[in-house]
């Protein structure tokens, strides 16, 4: 059941859709080979193999998965226990400094330069990528300008709300114009709509602007709005990559949107008896779930089983295998195979 | 739809490959700290202050400007008085770093105790090495920001009033005189500028609120020499005198400068009242400079390679680690 682990290493041509337009002339993102990374006795990624192509990019999986862990080690910051890495067709660490010119980096806690305006937090990322004094000041404006920032960049950074300081963030990762952009859990604090500007942003720059993008995030709705590629990690290990398409394709199945009325736990562990992969989007709220039907299996089955075990349907709604079940069927497998 | 302006415009230049990659932080720190944006009374104070501390300064420029132009309105004892005094003129050199060191505190407290404080509490050091950076420039460009404070009020001060004294030497032969003096002048300002700013930044890395890295330093600087020099100069235990960084410091200029020699000269040249002051003054510096030369220097040397050794070892801890072989 379930997405089987990606054979590694992935061909960057099976993993992703062939991407136009995308700036740099490197074949590949990043390519890590058997990458081992370690916080002193602690193992967070035991051995990666993966290339990605150009394009925008999607790191998934839950908390403590290795994906924070993973972009550090791209840019250098963390240095692999093994392995090797190359990033834009460049060695990393060796060549980390290089790579950095060519990447720009918005971490996940609401971290800017302290005691500085916006407009100058922005250009002193800039500067300190190696831009000249006039021209990154410039360019702030310019990035600022794109990201939504009106006349608050003028005001001192320490007054500004989480989604301002989200929007400094991406400005200062963009300012030196950079070919990959890192974004670790960009929409983190967020209300919704600053969620979904910083989403729109991020997807432009992705789609319209030709800048390849690698999005770590938990939450799937962003990473479905923006990427067409998915990295799938859990517990440091890829468990699967590829197209959002070609990963939806793998757990194609009939799957039925269920919601329950009565004894809905009795219900859960009867369907996961019988081979139905029942999963609760909300863990919270065990009346609503997900069903997929085995092979040959007619949807009258899972009602019989309903009935059996006197749980009354209230909705039955047929449904498209989405990026949440395939995230969610590949954590089951990687739980299972454990 | 957003509706603010979505054009991304492409940028084509290109990123300098700047010899000292720090220089961005230093430049941005010392606007910064000039700025003093957080609180009118924060600069009112770092202003107001900057001009007290010029005035030692400017009053030796001011006497050795008089040597030099010796108007007709300063009665001539005055002159003769300079002109006895001329060949001793090397020991207001250590004098104006330890009238200075005062001061010195103050803008290392002001100014240096935020520095990496601040980003350790904000967690901005990620930031710094996200870009073309290393460790090693990050430091230099926080030790370059106190450094050119410190040396606003140590080095530069302390050359000009050299050049000053150079020019207004009115005996024959005055710059064969003065160019031995460059080294004494240059070593000792620079062992205190880098004292300062090391132990500064270190305390600095350890803490997470510039006020408890500013109390931390304070006791250090002020708590520790009133004790070793309260114990050890009393007993004649130098080594004990030079555990203190500020007396280590002036102890290491009171042997630069020879400030020995030029007493015992002038004690052997002058008799009656001016013997006396002499000695007086010989005295209160000798009160200070009890440690001889290589405890002093072993003691700045020990203060600038352990605050080095916590500066690296903290930042190596902030989760991340910057590969040396990066450069």
């Amino acid at each position: 059941m379930g997405l089987p682990p990606v054979p590694s290493p992935v061909p960057a041509e099976a993993a992703t859709p062939p991407t136009n337009g995308v700036r740099g002339g490197a074949s590949a993102l990043f390519e890590l080979d058997a990458l081992v990374v370690r916080y002193g006795r602690n193992t967070v990624i035991p051995g990666m193999t993966v290339q990605v192509a150009p394009g925008a990019v999607g790191l998934l999986g839950p908390n403590g998965a290795g994906k924070s862990s993973l972009i550090k080690t791209i840019l250098g910051l963390v240095r692999p226990a093994g392995g090797r890495i190359r990033v834009l067709g460049r060695e990393v660490p060796r060549e980390a400094l290089e790579v950095r010119g060519r990447v720009g980096y918005m971490p996940e806690s609401a971290v800017v330069f302290p005691g500085m305006t916006g407009i100058e937090n922005v250009a002193y990322a800039g500067a300190i990528a190696g831009m000249p004094g006039g021209e990154a000041r410039r360019r702030a404006h310019e990035v600022l300008e794109y990201v939504g920032c009106g006349e608050e960049r003028y005001r001192p950074v320490d007054e500004y709300s989480q989604g301002m300081r989200q929007r400094i963030k991406l400005a200062s990762a963009l300012v030196h114009d950079p070919e990959l952009l890192l974004l670790d859990e960009p929409t983190n604090g967020l209300d919704p709509g600053g969620r979904a500007e910083i989403l729109e942003l991020v997807r432009d720059l992705g789609h319209a602007k030709g800048m390849s993008i690698l999005l770590s995030s938990h939450l799937l709705d962003d990473v479905e709005f923006v990427c067409d590629q998915v990295l799938l990690m859990a517990r440091g290990e890829l468990r699967a990559a590829g197209s959002i398409r070609e990963l939806e394709a793998k757990v194609a199945g009939e799957h039925v949107r269920l919601t329950l009325e009565g004894d809905a736990a009795r219900f859960l562990a009867a369907a996961a008896e019988r081979g139905f992969a029942p999963h609760l989007p909300d863990p919270l709220d065990a009346t609503e779930c997900l069903v997929k039907l085995p092979a040959g299996a007619p949807p009258g089955a899972i009602l019989r089983l309903a009935i059996e075990c006197a749980v009354r349907v209230r909705r039955f709604v047929p449904s498209r295998p989405s990026l949440e079940q395939v995230f969610l069927e590949t954590l089951d497998d990687s739980s299972g195979t454990r | 739809m957003p509706v603010y302006d979505r054009t991304y415009r492409r940028w084509d230049g290109e990123l300098k490959r700047r010899a000292f990659r720090a220089a961005p932080i230093v430049m941005a720190g010392i606007r910064g700290a000039f700025a003093g944006r957080s609180s009118w009374f924060w600069t009112l104070q770092l202003r107001g202050f900057m001009v007290v501390s010029c005035l030692p300064t400017l009053l030796l420029f001011f006497l050795n400007f008089l040597f030099w132009y010796r108007p007709a309105w300063l009665p001539p004892e005055t002159f003769r008085f300079f002109d006895m005094i001329a060949p001793y003129r090397a020991i207001q050199y250590p004098l104006l770093t330890r009238l200075n060191s005062m001061f010195l505190m103050i803008y290392c407290v002001l100014i240096g105790s935020g520095l990496i404080a601040r980003d350790r509490a904000t967690g901005a050091l990620p930031l710094y090495l996200s870009r073309p950076l290393t460790l090693t420039d990050y430091l230099l460009g926080k030790i370059g920001i106190i450094g050119w404070f410190m040396a606003m009020f140590t080095l530069v001060p302390n050359l000009l009033i050299w050049l000053v004294g150079a020019l207004a030497d009115p005996v024959e032969g005055a710059w064969g005189r003065a160019l031995p003096l460059l080294f004494p002048i240059v070593a000792h300002n620079l062992a205190v500028i880098l004292t300062y700013s090391l132990t500064i930044l270190a305390v600095s890395s350890l803490c997470r609120r510039p006020m408890f890295a500013a109390l931390i330093w304070f006791a250090l600087f002020i708590l520790l020499p009133s004790f070793t020099s309260m114990i050890g100069s009393g007993r004649g235990l130098g080594a004990l005198a030079a555990v203190s960084p500020n007396d280590a410091l002036f102890a290491a200029g009171y042997q630069l400068y020879d400030v020995a020699g030029l007493f015992d000269r002038a004690l052997g040249e002058q008799d009656g009242g001016v013997r006396a002051g002499i000695e007086a003054l010989f005295d209160a510096m000798k009160f200070f400079a009890s440690s001889t030369s290589l405890q002093a220097w072993t003691s700045v040397a020990s203060w600038c390679g352990l605050s080095l050794l916590v500066l690296v070892g903290v930042l190596r801890r902030q989760d991340v680690v910057v590969d040396a072989g990066a450069r």
